[in-house]
């Protein structure tokens, strides 16, 4: 019965798609790409912030924009630790083989409990730092949390970018060739990739169908769930 | 700016190494100052503290590509391409975006012409962020902009097609419209209410599914804080929901549950806007920030 249902869960799916539909209307002009992108760099002053996050806080259209730049930072941008040294280059063969044999014992098999349903690709990295609820000094235990989107994965740091095409179908990439595929919306199998590289996004039309994207800004596509890739 | 300052910002600015006259660089340095201190007058001070802190190097290099330098054009496909790529493929990875990127190199160019001079859009770049990240802005409003644009042009079904046939369901529950229409009301008040950073997280998290690291690097804060605030924002918008529903409409426990639910069945959305003409403390708390001459 619906009287039952938890207000704040219902709260969140009303927020979900009524600010994603409603389009709220600017009062004013929207931000320029220069604005935009001095908001990204840190280079407007407070003055200026406060104003743009006024403006942004009410205008779909920049909202959007803004989520667009933030998918485009890189991977390396995020969270590659600058290496200093000499990089020894006959190591490059044996250290792929290692992190791919580690990753393949690492990466979760078990059951997945997904979060509520991106619809599109996210970018690389943002769950390289993932909160855990113990961490939120605020939450009540009556109260759904909110930073629940990229805490469930047993091995957050691996992934990078989802998709989800349809309610049971789950698609994810990550680092070293990680590729998993979920279609029951909770269990996923890694699938085979023919590179060990960083997957920093994928899109998918269905769980035969996807396209993923490497660090290197290579992409590579699939017509059947992920058993073969091909470059396009 | 004085002659000495000029000369300095050139010389950081490595503007000699792409032939950018002394002149035209502090033409660029002005436009961005202009633009940034809009409506106020910087002491010196600030003024030498603004330049001081912008990405001179960048803007040198934008100047000379505006000016049709050769080098510098070439310097900018080789170093700037591939990372432009990389970010219209995350943006979207079957090529939409690509094409995006691949059609601004005209503007940037300078293809179009006003006046019988050449403009290019590297005249906007100001040197308050890194060239990059303007070109991904570039790419992301354009982008965004497309998929708007094709929205919003996607066809109506026709009067006898079977899709305007259908009619909607009607509510088992004769109240669920009533309640519906009354939860929308009372969300879209207690949304216009919140602090401008409040609601920008609100929409970042739900509407367009940022994650909690995205929402940090936009608002300056760690995802933990983003994650606080989401969750302190969410119990506000649920008192004030709930408050409303019960002062305003007299609903009791029961009423107030069925609103709740009544939403999540109801198609329709918040007009935002229409709450927030109602708060003038609101409309008071924007201006206009776009550059008229700026088509971006």
């Amino acid at each position: 019965m619906n009287a039952k249902r938890d207000r704040d869960h219902l709260l969140e799916e009303a927020l979900t798609h009524e600010l994603r539909a409603t389009g709220a209307p600017a009062a004013d002009a929207c931000l320029d790409v220069e604005t935009m992108a001095a908001w990204m760099d840190g280079g407007l002053d407070s003055n200026a912030m406060a104003m743009a996050e006024a403006h942004a806080s009410t205008c779909e259209r920049c909202q959007a924009q803004l989520a667009t730049v933030a998918r485009t930072v890189p991977v390396a941008a995020i969270a590659r630790p600058q290496t200093r040294g000499v990089w020894r280059w006959w190591l490059a063969p044996l250290a792929a083989s290692a992190a791919a044999a580690t990753l393949w014992m690492v990466v979760p098999q078990e059951p997945y409990v997904a979060p509520p349903s991106p619809a599109v690709s996210a970018p690389a990295a943002e769950s390289a730092a993932p909160i855990l609820e113990a961490a939120r000094p605020e939450a009540q235990p009556s109260a759904p949390a909110v930073a629940v989107r990229e805490q469930k994965t047993e091995a957050p740091e691996l992934v990078t970018a989802r998709a989800t095409p349809s309610a049971n179908v789950i698609w994810r990439v990550g680092r070293a060739g990680l590729v998993q595929l979920a279609t029951d919306g909770r269990t996923f199998t890694r699938l085979p990739f023919p590179e060990a590289v960083d997957l920093t996004a994928v899109t998918a039309t269905d769980e035969s169908h996807a396209v993923v994207t490497a660090a290197d800004g290579r992409t590579f596509q699939t017509a059947d769930g992920g058993r073969t890739w091909q470059r396009p | 700016m004085d002659e000495a300052q000029a000369a300095r910002l050139h010389r950081e600015a490595q503007a000699p190494r792409w032939n950018v006259p002394q002149a035209a660089l502090a033409e660029a340095l002005d436009r961005s100052a202009a633009k940034a201190f809009a409506g106020r007058t910087p002491t010196p001070a600030q003024l030498d503290s603004y330049f001081s802190a912008l990405h001179l190097s960048d803007l040198a290099l934008a100047c000379a590509c505006a000016l049709g330098h050769d080098a510098a054009w070439d310097h900018f496909v080789a170093e700037f391409r591939p990372a432009l790529y990389r970010a219209a493929d995350a943006v979207d990875a079957s090529g939409g975006a690509r094409e995006v990127a691949d059609a601004l190199y005209a503007e940037l160019f300078g293809l179009k012409e006003r006046d019988g001079e050449r403009r290019s859009l590297f005249r906007y770049f100001h040197g308050r962020s890194s060239l990059s990240t303007w070109l991904r802005s570039l790419v992301a409003q354009r982008y965004v902009d497309r998929i708007r644009e094709v929205r919003r042009h996607d066809p109506i079904p026709e009067e006898t097609s079977p899709a305007a046939l259908v009619a909607p369901p009607e509510p088992a529950n004769p109240d669920q419209r009533r309640f519906a229409a009354a939860m929308r009301a009372a969300l879209g008040l207690a949304i216009a209410a919140l602090a401008p950073r409040d609601r920008l997280r609100l929409g970042c998290y739900y509407a367009q599914e940022m994650t909690l690291a995205q929402i940090g690097r936009l608002t300056g804060e760690h995802e933990a804080t983003v994650s606080r605030h989401l969750t302190r924002t969410r119990r506000e918008v649920r008192g004030a929901v709930e408050r409303q529903l019960r002062d305003q409409h007299h609903f009791g426990e029961q009423e107030i549950s069925e609103c709740f639910a009544a939403i999540s069945a109801d198609a329709g959305a918040i007009n935002l806007g229409d709450w927030l003409e109602r708060s003038d403390s609101r409309k008071n708390s924007s201006a206009d920030r776009s550059n008229p001459e700026d088509p971006s």
